[in-house]
């Protein structure tokens, strides 16, 4: 094990952990094996709290949104919740007709791990296959959703509210001229090639976050799905732990030694 | 210097906001408007009875959305919602039917209820729909053998290959056995399904016995 594998750090400011594999099940099969799926899990994760998902599909081309299906569409999000002795939503399984997902949000100062991640799927994997007929999977994703802001990061926050970006997030110590407050809206995005053959891909994106309180979102995802690609499910959450390693890997790269030491 | 956030909520404005959305090239304002309140239903099959029954629809739900009062209607169904409901479209669209069902079955739909009806029944699969709904029926029949396919003889003298699933319900009875069941039948009544299999006593013709050499009676 690396040295970057073997750190573990007591407070990251991951926010949330999310891991998926992805497939293609119709949509008729999909759903009318819903229900009885829901029953399989309702022991381990009883509460339903479908999302309602309403999409336009928009894309920029040139600076110009451009409206690429000329129909909209709403949809069902299924999510199922875990139960938690303060009625908190933590870890959660995320279905739809091409993937099964699991999350794993933070509670308090408790950013849990990925070993808990990885074992549910682990758990439910093989399960969820045999139930909708899958044969095989096209690939993994593993999210990190990171947020620095007052409540999980009170030592880059300034006595005046302001957040010392610079001084967590390698990307923005080095930010060349005079100005140096960045004002929302921001979105920025980097996509970073990690290894053709698989293929897997690493993508950093931070975003302002508003609400509750002002703070910066840093989203790191390692994705390994390409539209021809069958693995099996032991080759999924090979993958899987593939991807931690790269979130790792980048994770020290991303933030700073300050940060990092702060974490610890 | 160091870099950091601003220490309020202070948001540039957002220039691009002005610049149009481009659509198709034929779209006016207005039918872009329209198109764009329009949302398709990504589900066709919703469940009914927890999951027991489903309903299958032949062509999408169409939501019209008021984006005012954020709501969405499906006119044809005579359905308006709010929007944040949507995750209770199916459980809705599945009472609307049943509601209406039972009316056309107790002849008591009202003239509007009946052009509905009518409407919505274009957009149900009803044979599908119905033979997921009918109950099993009594059937008695003898398993002609189990080798390689499962054949049944029933009772009317006809015979049917089971598939191999329905077919396991039988595992119980030996080729040449008659048989009871509750059979679920399918399309062209075809079994879907046997449950509460009995074994039955061998009738006359099978048993063997001579009956007609047994004294008459007087």
């Amino acid at each position: 094990m690396t040295e970057i594998e073997n750190r573990i750090y007591s407070t990251p400011p991951i926010q949330e952990r999310i891991a998926g594999v992805y497939t293609d099940i119709t949509q008729e099969t999909f759903e009318s094996l819903l229900p009885s799926w829901a029953d399989k899990i309702a022991s381990k994760y009883p509460r339903s709290e479908p999302v309602p998902n309403w999409e336009i599909d928009v894309e920029t081309v040139d600076g110009v949104s451009i409206i690429k299906d000329a129909q909209p569409r709403a949809k069902i999000i299924h999510l199922f919740w875990q139960k938690h002795p303060k009625r908190q939503n933590v870890k959660g399984m995320r279905v739809r007709p091409d993937r099964l997902v699991f999350h794993l949000v933070r509670e308090e100062d408790n950013s849990h791990k990925f070993s808990e991640l990885i074992s549910e799927l682990e758990e439910w994997l093989g399960l969820w296959m045999e139930h909708f007929g899958v044969v095989s999977l096209k690939g993994v994703t593993l999210e990190y959703v990171n947020l620095l802001n007052e409540q999980i990061t009170p030592q880059f926050v300034s006595p005046d509210g302001s957040l010392r970006i610079g001084e967590a997030f390698s990307l923005f110590t080095n930010i060349p001229g005079q100005r140096h407050t960045i004002i929302p809206p921001y979105d920025c995005i980097l996509r970073l090639l990690v290894d053709s053959k698989m293929p897997c891909y690493f993508t950093v994106r931070l975003m302002n976050q508003p609400i509750p309180q002002i703070g910066v979102r840093i989203d790191f995802s390692v994705a390994s799905l390409a539209q021809n690609k069958t693995i099996s499910p032991q080759e999924a959450l090979e993958e899987l732990r593939f991807a931690h390693k790269v979130m790792l890997e980048q994770f020290d790269c991303f933030f700073t030694e300050k940060a990092k030491e702060s974490f610890a | 210097m160091q870099f950091t956030t601003t220490d309020h909520k202070i948001a540039a404005p957002d220039f691009f906001v002005s610049r149009p959305a481009r659509g198709r090239a034929d779209w006016d304002g207005v039918n872009a408007t329209e198109t764009l309140s329009t949302f398709v239903f990504d589900q066709k099959v919703l469940p009914m009875e927890g999951g027991q029954q489903f309903l299958y629809l032949r062509k999408p739900l169409q939501l019209k959305v008021d984006p005012a009062r954020l709501t969405f209607q499906i006119a044809e169904w005579g359905i308006e919602m709010e929007c944040f409901k949507l995750t209770e479209l199916p459980r809705v669209v599945g009472r609307r039917f049943l509601r209406l069902l039972s009316a056309a079955e107790n002849e008591s739909l009202s003239e509007a209820d009946q052009a509905e009806w009518v409407v919505i029944c274009d957009y149900v699969d009803f044979t599908r729909f119905s033979i997921e709904r009918s109950l099993p029926r009594y059937m008695e029949g003898v398993l002609v053998g189990r080798d390689q396919l499962v054949i049944v003889e029933w009772h009317d003298g006809s015979r049917e290959t089971l598939e191999w699933e329905v077919g396991k319900a039988l595992s119980d009875v030996e080729p040449g056995e008659r048989f009871s069941a509750f059979v679920k039948l399918g399309k062209d009544d075809r079994a879907m399904n046997l449950r509460n299999v009995s074994l039955l006593e061998a009738t006359e013709a099978q048993d063997g016995w001579d009956w007609e050499s047994w004294p008459k009676k007087v």
